[in-house]
């Protein structure tokens, strides 16, 4: 059984993979890593680096997403219809 | 030493000017910038005088850090009583400026009086003297600088100007140097303009003698080494803070059509990347390695030719969600309009967002605008009334004195409508979802603003454990809940006072990254610079002192907690879009007052927000004002 995600990518992500939004065909039990790692299989560079090898959560200079929520461990479980946005953490104004 | 650069004290009605040093003691309480502006703030402007009249004092302080070449250190606090708020004026500019004050041997000027004939203020190694303006007075603010560059034939000066709507009193006039740094918020532009002083014109060639020179350079290096190495740090540096607005516009924390919606519906044309098509390049402030504002060139379209430098992320909401504008080169284009003129994008946008919904609802009418046709999305009608605020004509001079004023005239409930906090717009962002940023607008010290606390690392869903260690205590990781919020307020606020105070940029320290520059990184390049030792709890507790000390002045002018309020649609219109985490949000009442009961006991406050006199003991502040400097 299959599902399928929403990626939404800014800033270097979308620069790197050339597209604002993929529509990401997953396993049902598929993790946030999962797909992170399908994605830099696909695309390398900046989404290499998006888990931190030491922690082994998300890099604190990345922002990752799952339906508006910062996700930082890497075995969160996609659900069906999650959007996932990939970004950087900006303040300002 | 460097921390021993001159006040000096320019009464503009007499002509005479007063050259002191800054003493030590003046150091170790506020550091320099925005902390000792505050204090001669308190101290200088008498309590319930009209901002406008020559009895308000503009104060203008160089950062304890300026000239080193790190961390945008030429950074430059500009003060003086809010013509827009009636409390703490208070606007802080990047740039050069700073600087260069610094390098000319000064650190702060105190501007008193007001001259009969239109003058401007020059500075330059150790000397000051007060010039003619004649031939300055009506140029715009971009126009100004390169004037007086030509007057002295010298291409290195660096000033701080007002425009058009500095010399007509529009309220929140701004201050600008440069191309594109401006001072934006609480009308020190207008305070300028009400002096007939145009400009503070700088040029130094003076020695910056700090302590442990080649030590500070390395450590320098290391912090620039550190923030460019950064994933947010290449992302401003590749899109500057328009960046924000992919994040915002996706998930629904950005005010559209007002207050309407939380998100532009096919905004597309808004996203960062289409700068490009624009863009010259970029350019960066003092002592900044991370250069984030594009520069760029229109060679179409309204007012075109002309070159600028931004947008930032504010202007993308002034000039485009806010009034329903979903094209980028109109964005630039009223980008361009008010930094010419001088005037806050804030501001400017979020009165004429207000305008455009009050004339959706028949509030006002073609009668009242003068026959401008306030559609949402009309860019016509928005570069007009940018042009008829600026001047004080038609509509636009019902708009030139700000929420209050326009409130009043216009009356029929028209208040509602409007978005500001103790007189002053908000930024374009949407807080229904996010409480702590909701505490912050309300509570800041210089009416609703983000650059006084904001929490960005709330939205970042970090460990709690971590969290806890960083702010002090428990703070909850869901940027929904109010749960320790009222923590996350006050620590931003005490290391933000203490930033604009250093006059380092606050987009390098913990705005964008928990692990960016703070209050260790702080101290060591105090000491490397000035000699001065400060530990990381002295540095917390200077920050205290410094917003304890805006609090007192806007108490004395009759500010209460009634005021730390947010607009009543906050409480009574939920979100319509965004992600299932950011529709259908409102702010819940009885919880913000709690986390605004928490909020006033954190800083040592009663319930009305008044500090106790334990509380003032514990800073020193149980005198004031004491009149040191």
């Amino acid at each position: 059984m299959t599902a399928h995600v929403k990626i939404l990518l800014h800033a270097m992500f979308k620069e790197v993979a050339g597209q604002r939004e993929i529509l990401q065909e997953i396993s049902a039990d598929s993790t946030l890593r999962d797909m992170l790692n399908t994605l830099a299989r696909k695309y390398g560079k900046e989404f290499n680096s998006i888990i931190d090898p030491k922690t082994g959560q998300v890099n604190l200079d990345t922002l990752v997403m799952v339906n508006g929520k910062s996700i930082r461990k890497p075995d969160f479980q996609l659900e069906d219809n999650d959007v996932v946005m990939i970004t950087v953490p900006v303040g300002g104004g | 030493m460097v921390w021993n650069r001159k006040i000096a004290y320019i009464n503009l009605s007499t002509r005479k000017i007063i050259r002191k040093p800054v003493p030590k003691t003046m150091r170790q309480l506020y550091l320099g910038g925005r902390g000792i502006d505050m204090y001669l703030l308190y101290n200088h402007v008498k309590p319930k005088i009209d901002p406008l009249s020559p009895e308000n004092v503009l104060f203008i302080g160089a950062g304890l850090l300026g000239g080193i070449p790190c961390l945008g250190a030429g950074r430059c606090d500009v003060a003086a009583k809010s013509p827009v708020t009636g409390g703490v004026g208070d606007s802080n500019v990047g740039g050069f400026f700073g600087a260069e004050l610094r390098f000319a041997g000064f650190d702060h000027l105190v501007v008193t009086g007001k001259s009969k004939k239109t003058v401007y203020i020059w500075v330059q190694d150790g000397e000051i003297e007060v010039r003619d303006a004649a031939d300055l007075w009506g140029k715009d603010t971009v126009e100004t600088q390169t004037a007086i560059r030509q007057n002295h034939g010298d291409e290195d000066i660096k000033s701080l100007v007002i425009g058009v709507a500095g010399e007509n009193l529009v309220r929140f006039a701004n201050v600008r140097t440069g191309m594109k740094n401006s001072g934006g918020r609480t009308g020190m532009g207008c305070v300028m303009g009400s002096k007939n002083l145009k400009a503070v014109a700088a040029r130094g060639t003076m020695n910056l003698e700090f302590a442990k020179p080649e030590k500070l350079l390395d450590y320098c290096k290391e912090m620039n080494d550190m923030i460019i190495s950064t994933r947010w740090a290449r992302a401003q540096s590749r899109w500057g803070t328009m960046i924000i607005f992919s994040n915002t516009n996706t998930t629904g924390l950005i005010r559209t059509k007002n207050f309407q919606l939380n998100l532009l519906e096919d905004g597309q044309d808004l996203e960062p990347e289409n700068i490009d098509r624009y863009s010259i390049g970029t350019a960066g402030c003092y002592g900044c390695v991370v250069h984030c504002r594009h520069r760029y060139v229109l060679k179409d379209g309204p007012y075109a030719p002309f070159f600028d430098e931004g947008p930032e992320y504010t202007s993308l909401g002034a000039f485009g969600t806010m009034v329903n504008v979903k094209k980028l080169e109109t964005v630039l284009a009223a980008n361009h309009l008010v930094n010419k003129y001088g005037l806050d994008t804030l501001e400017t946008g979020g009165l004429i967002a207000w305008a455009m919904e009050l004339y959706e609802k028949g509030i006002i009418n073609d009668k009242m605008t003068g026959g401008l046709k306030l559609n949402w999305g009309n860019e016509e009608a928005l570069f007009e009334l940018i042009h008829q605020i600026a001047m004080r004509e038609g509509f636009g001079n019902v708009l030139a004195n700000g929420f209050r004023d326009a409130i009043a005239k216009i009356g029929k409930g028209s208040g509602y409508y409007a978005i500001q906090v103790k007189g002053m717009s908000n930024l374009h962002s949407d807080e229904r979802p996010t409480p702590s940023f909701a505490l912050g607008i309300a509570t800041a010290t210089r009416g609703s603003d983000h650059l006084r606390s904001r929490p960005a690392v709330d939205m970042y869903g970090l460990p709690e454990e971590f969290l806890q260690e960083l702010y002090g205590g428990p703070v909850s990781s869901d940027y929904t809940s109010y749960d320790g919020k009222s923590r996350m307020i006050w620590w931003q606020e005490r290391l933000y006072a203490v930033t604009d105070s250093i006059g380092i940029c606050k987009f390098q320290t913990v705005f964008c990254a928990v692990h960016a520059p703070k209050w260790n990184e702080f101290s060591k390049l105090i000491q490397l610079a000035t000699g001065m030792k400060f530990s990381k709890s002295q540095l917390m507790q200077i920050g205290e002192r410094i917003y304890t000390l805006e609090r007192m002045f806007n108490l004395r002018e009759g500010f209460t907690r009634k005021d730390d309020k947010l607009p009543e649609r906050y409480f009574k219109e939920p979100t319509p879009l965004g992600l299932p985490i950011a529709k259908g949000k409102k702010i819940d009442r009885k919880k913000f007052e709690i986390m605004l009961d928490e909020y006033y006991a954190l800083h040592g406050w009663s319930k009305n927000g008044v500090p106790t006199k334990k509380a003032l003991v514990k800073l020193g502040l149980d005198k004031e004002p004491t009149h040191m400097i």
